[in-house]
């Protein structure tokens, strides 16, 4: 009786264990409908499995993953369509296709009999991402809001933890996270709400900080880090939403008004002038190189009541920033974009400062609801543009940013449904100023972007894990350390 | 015996409760379940756990089963039950001896009270069950507990039998009476007329939704929800230029409609109107904010999932499906809107502004009906209820120049004869343009209209104001000279 129970459990084990390898009964050219399809996408050597969802019906499911040229690496047999791949071999897998092509070979059993599809072929890049992606997790809503919160998602696995959690601090606003060149120590917040203010991370501290001083028209929005730490350019403005009464688009989000500023994170100073503040024009989305010089921003001419909100349209302007003396200076228009009906938002400097990715949309500036929104490429050394139709869909491709080597970007797309913010990663290769085709951030469950109905904002990729964030969440209640102005006056500056 | 009457007792508990949540408290049934979705998901249940916790998650378990509302009151009311036989047998393990003075009825009644109001999460009531059942099985443990005895032995009852009934009765009238006193004094009315009234408006049952607004009126109340309520059930029961002032309607314009005031609370109302009328982006926008505020539950779920298959996105409609069809109770309802998705066509649906124009972009006014309804007229002419709305908006605004104006698109419709407060409107405006500029126009009044102003004036002039409220409060005259919150004079534009 033992004996045959060992028997028994002998071969229920070789049964579950062993995953019998079916040869094809026949081969086909097409290649399976697979979502995330990982086709001729480059990922990063360190990046968690691509789990994805074969749809492309079926009895059973085969899938082998290999090395260009090699025998499988290890194949997966699957009853349901859900392809879960196994961290551990990935990673091994990664660590020896750096550099080199994959394939995602993949049988299904039909009927009686077994259909082998066309490889997928895909790349592994010797350069790994950075670990962290951090992001706003909210709804795509209007007005009113409820629960959000700033996570950090591991890329080389799935955990995700929260870095700061409204509902800790009385479900006030948080948003326009912002990172010095990558760094989780350095890192700043905004607060609207009751306790509202700006929370900045910096020299090891964490302050609470009001950046409008006395005279200034509007509050600090969308913000932007000095490479040196000591000041935050932030766009000062007066927002406003309104509502599309029909078609595709359902809101857009206008300036009134908007002004730049330069915050000394140190000092509590806060410095403008005339060249990018005033009534004439709207000065937006602030970008600065990594020389600590040119500072990129978006401007269009001043809002005037009654002006048709399609009609404003945003070029993207240089200004130098002098960060001895405070001053801004010698301010150009590099991409004239109004001059074609187009209109420029988020642009982001790249890390060697050669390249400029911003997003190019019909009108206004908040391209994240304008499914025309494609992202663009600016070469500073020759001064062109291009569309980067590798990357781009048919519906927003918005909010891009890059990786610290520059050798990875991450953008905003709803080509997915229209409605949710998705982060994509996209290799880029500086040399050729080409990017690979993007693929969605890898999710344990495949079918996790059909459930999740949180929208990913503001993706940025960080060297390391933020480890304040219960600092930032305490630093909430405190009351914020005022501003002030320069010894000159604003309308020196003016 | 005295376990016969704790039976008695409990069978008495449950039925009430049952009756009560089945007749004057079915309102707080239908709350709970339209604002929890239980869904048989990990990614739910991870969510739950890590914000909300255990206890909400096994309550709103417990309140999916409220989808239907017999079920759902046989479980509460089986709860507080429960509670009254676990507090009891707490007692016993805990001193050795009988409830005899059944106090443990104080801790069911505690809770059933607290489920009056519909705002009182009902994690109450299950967490202390819970505790109860958790402390029983403690008890059992741990028995006898002796501590507690010597405070018992002195409630307990005295040893002859007449003494003993004439306590009981005693204890169980006061209880009875208290009770009953207690839910009299507690019993928030006016939130049990407007949450039927929602439901009933959920249900698009008009009649009864007039019934009830209109008990809420009688009262001499005022109330923005209630008066657009009111207003959307005279619409759809074909009365609304007929009774528009039947009732003081001194919201002006809003009686009509509530304004965006980024308000949570009415972010749950206002798609209302919107859909109605077949303007899909704007109720789009008030359910989505809805969604935001209250969560996934399933009406914002099955709106936003309705609108955006309307609006030709089956995307964004198929994640809101995704949710639903993780429950129990709205996966039939799920999958059947599935089949529609590329269709374009939801049942009950209409876009009134789907040969919209996209350029040049045009914005909703979000705080003022009124170039809406004018907007959705141009849009789409054949649009009954924009043009009442309109006509009912143009009115209650004073602005008897764009009435006017508006007024000749009543022949895209049929009335059997122009409303008396379209009349009465018409007479104001012919006293202000003139006989002639007004014959020109094409307008002509009866000749009962004119004997009823002429009435209406002698009355007025008289300084008869109760005479006046009794014969004429219902007019448009008496509107415009006493109640209208823009002053007593016409608009001319």
């Amino acid at each position: 009786m033992r004996t045959c129970l060992i028997l028994s459990f002998t071969l229920w084990l070789a049964c579950c264990g062993c995953n019998p390898y079916h040869p094809a009964d026949r081969e086909t050219a097409e290649q399976p409908s697979l979502s995330p399809h990982p086709a001729e996408v480059t990922f990063p050597c360190n990046i968690a499995p691509p789990n994805f969802t074969i749809q492309t019906p079926g009895e059973r499911y085969q899938t082998e993953i290999g090395i260009e040229g090699q025998p499988a690496a290890f194949h997966l047999s699957t009853a349901t369509p859900t392809v879960q791949i196994p961290p551990k071999k990935w990673r091994t897998l990664l660590g020896q296709a750096a550099g080199k092509a994959l394939y995602f070979r993949i049988s299904i059993q039909q009927g009686h009999q077994w259909v082998r599809y066309a490889d997928i072929h895909c790349r592994v890049s010797t350069h790994p991402i950075d670990p962290f992606l951090t992001y706003r997790l909210l709804y795509p809503g209007y007005e009113l809001w409820n629960e959000m919160g700033i996570y950090q998602r591991d890329l080389t696995s799935y955990q995700e933890e929260a870095i700061v959690e409204n509902r800790h601090f009385g479900h006030q606003c948080v948003n326009c996270h912002s990172f010095n060149q990558h760094r989780p120590d350095e890192m700043m917040l905004h607060v609207r709400g009751a306790q509202g203010g700006t929370l900045i991370a910096h020299n090891g501290k964490v302050e609470k900080v009001n950046p409008k001083a006395p005279g200034f028209n509007y509050g600090p929005t969308y913000p932007a880090w000095h490479p040196s730490g000591r000041y935050l350019f932030f766009a000062t403005n007066e927002i406003q939403q309104f509502f599309h009464a029909s078609g595709s688009k359902p809101i857009e989000v206008s300036d009134l008004g908007a002004d730049l500023m330069a915050y000394d994170v140190d000092q509590h100073i806060a410095y403008t002038d005339s060249l990018v503040y005033g009534d004439d024009w709207l000065e937006t989305f602030p970008a600065c190189a990594p020389n600590g010089t040119d500072l990129y921003f978006c401007r269009a001419k001043g809002y005037r009541k009654g002006m048709a909100l399609d009609s404003i349209r945003y070029d993207l302007c240089r200004i130098r920033f002098d960060a001895q003396t405070q001053r801004f200076s010698d301010l150009q228009c590099v991409v004239p974009a109004s001059k074609q009906q187009k209109s420029v938002s988020f642009p982001r400097v790249s890390p060697d400062g050669r390249y400029v990715l911003y997003v190019l949309s019909d009108y206004g500036n908040f391209s994240i609801w304008h499914p025309e929104s494609d992202l663009y490429l600016l070469d500073t050394t020759t001064g062109q543009s291009r569309c980067l139709t590798e990357v781009n869909s048919n519906d927003v491709d918005s909010y891009p940013t890059w990786s610290s080597s520059g050798r990875w970007i991450v953008f905003s797309s709803k080509r997915m449904d229209g409605l949710w913010a998705r982060p994509y990663i996209a290799s880029f290769d500086p040399e050729t100023g080409k990017a690979g085709h993007p693929f969605v951030l890898p999710q344990k469950e495949p079918d996790f972007y059909d459930q999740c109905t949180y929208t990913f904002n503001r993706p940025e990729l960080i060297l390391s894990a933020v480890t304040t964030g219960k600092t930032l969440e305490q630093a909430v209640a405190r009351p914020a350390i005022p501003s002030t102005r320069p010894e000159r006056t604003l309308q020196d500056e003016q | 015996m005295n376990r016969l009457i704790s039976y008695i007792i409990g069978t008495l508990l449950a039925v009430s409760y049952f009756l009560s949540y089945r007749g004057i408290l079915s309102h707080v049934i239908a709350y709970h379940e339209q604002h929890h979705l239980f869904l048989y998901s990990e990614a739910y249940l991870a969510h739950q756990l890590e914000t909300e916790g255990l206890l909400r998650y096994l309550t709103d378990f417990l309140i999916q089963f409220f989808y239907y509302p017999t079920a759902g009151s046989a479980l509460l009311a089986l709860l507080l039950t429960a509670s009254y036989f676990l507090t009891r047998r707490l007692v016993f393990l805990f001193t050795g001896l009988t409830d005899a003075l059944h106090l443990s009825v104080l801790p069911s009644f505690a809770l059933f009270f607290y489920t009056l109001s519909a705002e009182h999460e009902l994690t109450w009531v299950t967490g202390w069950t819970l505790a109860l059942c958790g402390l029983c099985l403690i008890g059992h443990l741990l028995r006898p507990y002796p501590l507690l005895q010597p405070v018992f032995r002195r409630l307990h009852l005295p040893r002859r039998t007449g003494w003993r009934i004439t306590c009981l009765l005693t204890v169980l009238t006061a209880y009875t009476a208290g009770g009953y006193l207690y839910f009299i004094h507690h019993y928030n009315r006016k939130e049990g007329i407007m949450l039927k009234t929602e439901q009933f408006v959920r249900h698009k049952d008009w009649p009864a939704v007039l019934d009830y607004t209109e008990r809420y009126l009688n009262s001499g109340k005022t109330n923005p929800l209630m008066a657009y309520f009111h207003s959307l059930a005279l619409y759809h029961t074909g009365q609304l230029p007929y009774r528009l002032f039947d009732y003081p309607a001194t919201l002006g314009v809003k009686t009509l409609y509530l304004p965006w005031n980024s308000n949570s609370r009415e972010s749950e109302y206002g798609h209302f109107v919107y859909e109605d009328l077949g303007y899909l982006n704007e109720a789009h926008r008030w359910e989505f904010e809805a969604m935001v505020v209250w969560g996934e539950t399933a009406p914002h779920l099955l709106n936003l999932a309705r609108y955006n298959i309307a609006n030709h996105r089956p995307r964004v409609a198929q994640r809101f499906l995704n949710k639903l069809k993780q429950s129990l109770f709205y996966r039939s309802e799920a999958l059947q809107l599935e089949k529609q998705l590329t269709s374009g066509n939801v049942e009950g649906l209409h876009n009134a502004l789907s040969a919209a124009p996209d350029r040049p972009a045009r914005f909703s006014n979000v705080l003022n009906l009124g170039p809406e309804l004018e907007y959705l007229c141009d849009q789409d002419p054949e649009n009954r209820m924009a043009f009442e709305y309109l006509m009912s908006y143009l009115l209650l605004s004073n602005n008897i120049q764009r009435f006017a104006d508006n007024l000749p698109r009543i022949r895209r419709f049929h009335y059997p004869s122009l409303p008396p407060a379209y009349e009465e409107a018409l007479y104001v405006y012919r006293l202000k343009v003139g006989e002639e500029a007004f014959r020109d126009r094409g307008f002509r009044l009866s000749d009962t209209t004119e004997a009823r102003f002429r009435r209406y004036y002698q009355l007025l002039q008289a300084g008869q104001t109760a005479a006046l409220r009794s014969e004429f409060g219902n007019t448009y005259w008496y509107y415009l000279h006493h109640l209208s919150p823009y002053g007593n004079k016409a608009i001319d534009n």
